[in-house]
C-alpha cells in the first residue's frame, strides 16, 4: 500500500548569499510496504530513516523520487487531501516525554486527531469522550486516567498514550520511529507485544523504524537496512537475517548479541 | 460514564506550596492584592473624600503627619493620605492597562514571527529593533505634544513602546517550541496554524510571559508616574503619584511628608510586583516542577 519509488532528499542548497553545503539525507530509495504487514526500517544515527519518516507523514517534501499511498502521489496532494491523507497516516515517537503536550489532559490529546478530522470521522464531542476511553483500554490504560496530565505517567504509560493519540484517527498506516528505544526494556517488551497484538486486531501497516535488531526480527515481516541514505539490503525478515546479501547487512548482523548464551562465545570461551 | 470520570487535577499544587513557603512572595502578593483593593475602592475609603475634587483649606496647609491627618497635608490644605489612596487608581490601572496592551501585542507579533521565519520573521524583527531604538518617555512627550495630554494617550504611548520585549521573548520561545515532538505530532495528525499556535505552542511559552508582565507592571507603574511627574500625564487635580511628587517637589525639605508618601506608595508598588514576579518565576518555572 505504500510505495516509496526512487526517493531523494537533499538539504540546504542554495542560500541567500552563494550557496551552502548540500546535504544528502537520502538518495535513490525504494521500499514497499505491503498492505497488513510490517516493515522494518533499520540503520544507524543519521542514515535517513528519521528523513524518510517525514517524508511519508508528508512533513518534509522528497527533492527526488515520489511515495505514493494506495495508488496517490503524496507529493501531488493539494492542501485539502493533504489533510485527508493525514488522518490515515500516523506515527508514534520514539521518546514519549517529548511527545505529548505537558499542558493537555490525556483526554484532549488523544481526542485531537478526532476534533481535526470530525468532518470525516463523524464524531461528536461526547461521542469523542467515550472513543477515547475505547482507545485507552485498547492500549492498556482505563477511564480513571481521562483527565491526568503527562507528568503523572511512567514511560511506558505515556508511551500507551502516544500509541491511543496515533489510532485516534483510525489509521492504516503506523509508522513506528523507534518506538521502545527510549524505554526500560521491562516496558519494552510490553509495549511490542501491545504493538503485535494492535497490528493482528486492527488490521494496520507498519513502518517500524529502529536499530535494534531482535526487536525488529520479532516484529517484523519484511526488513530494509538504510545505510547513508540507500537501501542496501531489502527482504523478508528470514531471508535477511539467514541470509544476508550486502556487507553491511552482515556486518550488523554479525554485531547482534546472541539471544541464547549457550551459545554465545563468552559461554564458549 | 461521564459522571464517573474523576476531576481534573491540578499540577500546580507542589508549586503553590513552595510559593507559600516564599515569605518575600507572599508579602508581594498581599501588597499588590491591597494595592488592587485600594485601586478599585480607594476614593470611597479615602477619609476626606472632598479633597479629591479639588476642595481647598487654607487654613491647615501643611500640617504634619497625626492623627487626623495620617500624611499629613499639602499646600492647599488637602489630606496626603486621601490623595494617595486616590492615586492608587490611576497609577496601577495606567501600569495594568500598559503592561495588557504591550503583552497582546507583543505575544502576538513574537508568535507569528517564530512559528513563519523567514521572510516575515525578518520583517517583524526589524520593525522590534526599530521600536526599540524609540526612547518611551520621549515618543510619550510626542504623543501628548500631537494628541494632547491625557491618561489614554499616555497609556497608548507608553504601550506603543512597551510590546518589543514581550515579541522578541515570545519569538524565541516559540522557536524552540515549535520543533518539539508533540507540536510535530500534531502537524502530522492535521493540525492548522491556529490550533499549533493555540493549543500547542503558546500555552507552554506562557509561564516567561506571565513572569516578566508581573515584573513589567511595577516598571510601567514607574514609568506612568516619570510621564505625570514631568507633567504630560495625568493633570491635576486628579490625583496620581506622579503628579503629586512634582506638585510636592517644591515643598521638600520643610514639608518633606507631602513628596515622602507618594514616593513611597510608587517605591511599595514597584517592589511588590518585583517580589510576585520573583515568587511567580518558582511556581511557572517548568523546569523546577516535573
Amino acid at each position: 500500500m505504500l510505495r516509496i519509488e526512487n526517493v531523494g532528499k537533499t538539504f540546504g542548497g542554495a542560500r541567500l548569499f552563494g550557496r551552502g553545503k548540500a546535504v544528502t539525507a537520502l538518495s535513490d530509495v525504494t521500499l514497499h510496504v505491503p498492505r497488513g504487514q510490517s516493515v522494518g526500517l533499520v540503520g544507524e544515527s543519521g542514515s535517513g530513516k528519521t528523513t524518510l519518516a517525514r517524508c511519508v507523514l508528508l512533513l518534509d517534501r522528497v527533492t527526488s523520487g515520489r511515495i505514493l499511498f494506495d495508488g496517490t502521489d503524496l507529493s501531488r496532494l493539494t492542501r485539502r487531501e493533504m489533510q485527508a491523507m493525514r488522518a490515515r497516516i500516523q506515527i508514534v515517537f520514539q521518546d514519549p516525554y517529548a511527545s505529548l503536550n505537558p499542558r493537555m489532559t490525556v483526554r484532549d490529546t488523544v481526542a485531537e486527531p478526532m476534533e481535526i478530522h470530525r468532518h470525516r470521522l463523524k464524531l461528536r464531542a461526547g461521542g469523542r469522550t467515550d472513543r477515547v476511553v475505547e482507545l485507552l483500554e485498547r492500549v492498556g490504560l482505563a477511564a480513571q486516567h481521562l483527565y491526568r496530565f503527562p507528568h503523572e505517567f511512567s514511560g511506558g504509560q505515556r508511551q500507551r498514550i502516544g500509541i491511543a493519540r496515533a489510532l485516534a484517527s483510525a489509521p492504516e498506516l503506523l509508522v513506528l520511529d523507534e518506538p521502545t528505544s527510549a524505554l526500560d526494556v521491562s516496558v519494552q517488551a510490553q509495549i511490542l507485544t501491545l504493538l503485535t497484538d494492535l497490528q493482528a486486531q486492527l488490521g494496520l501497516t507498519t513502518l517500524f523504524i529502529s536499530h535494534d535488531l531482535a526487536v525488529v526480527r520479532y516484529i517484523c515481516d519484511r526488513v530494509a537496512f538504510l545505510h547513508h541514505g540507500r537501501v542496501t539490503e531489502e527482504g523478508t525478515t528470514e531471508e535477511v537475517f539467514t541470509a544476508p546479501r550486502s556487507d553491511y547487512a552482515r556486518a550488523l548482523l554479525a554485531a547482534m548479541p546472541n539471544p541464547d548464551p549457550d551459545r554465545s562465545f563468552l559461554a564458549r570461551g | 460514564m461521564s459522571a464517573s470520570l474523576p476531576r481534573r487535577r491540578s499540577g500546580l499544587r507542589r508549586g503553590f506550596y513552595r510559593f507559600r513557603q516564599s515569605v518575600l512572595s507572599m508579602a508581594g502578593l498581599a501588597v499588590v492584592m491591597v494595592l488592587l483593593l485600594v485601586a478599585v475602592c480607594g476614593p470611597w475609603i479615602a477619609p476626606y473624600p472632598q479633597d479629591l475634587s479639588g476642595a481647598v483649606h487654607t487654613a491647615i496647609r501643611f500640617q504634619p503627619p497625626g492623627p487626623a491627618h495620617w500624611f499629613g497635608t499639602n499646600e492647599l490644605g488637602q489630606d496626603v493620605f486621601s490623595l494617595v489612596l486616590a492615586g492608587t487608581r490611576i497609577s496601577l490601572l495606567s501600569g495594568i492597562a500598559v503592561v495588557a496592551i504591550g503583552s497582546a501585542v507583543g505575544v502576538l507579533i513574537g508568535a507569528v514571527a517564530g512559528f513563519f521565519g523567514g521572510l516575515i520573521d525578518d520583517g517583524l524583527m526589524r520593525l522590534v529593533d526599530l521600536v526599540l531604538t524609540i526612547p518611551s518617555l520621549i515618543l510619550a512627550m510626542a504623543v501628548a505634544a500631537a494628541l494632547g495630554p491625557g491618561i489614554v494617550n499616555m497609556i497608548a504611548a507608553i504601550a506603543l513602546s512597551w510590546w518589543p520585549g514581550y515579541a522578541r521573548l515570545v519569538r524565541a520561545e516559540v522557536m524552540a517550541k515549535k520543533n518539539e515532538a508533540f507540536v510535530v505530532a500534531s502537524t502530522a495528525a492535521g493540525a492548522g496554524v491556529v490550533r499549533l499556535l493555540w493549543r500547542h505552542i503558546l500555552p507552554n511559552v506562557l509561564s516567561p510571559v506571565i513572569v516578566k508582565m508581573s515584573l513589567d507592571v511595577g516598571f510601567a507603574v514607574l514609568t506612568v508616574a516619570s510621564l505625570g511627574f514631568i507633567g504630560i500625564g495625568v493633570r491635576p487635580p486628579a490625583a496620581e503619584w506622579g503628579t503629586l511628587l512634582a506638585v510636592a517637589r517644591g515643598n521638600i525639605p520643610d514639608y518633606w511628608w507631602t513628596a515622602i508618601f507618594p514616593g513611597l506608595a510608587i517605591f511599595l508598588a514597584v517592589f511588590a510586583f518585583n517580589l510576585l514576579g520573583d515568587g511567580l518565576r518558582d511556581l511557572l518555572d517548568p523546569k523546577a516542577r516535573r
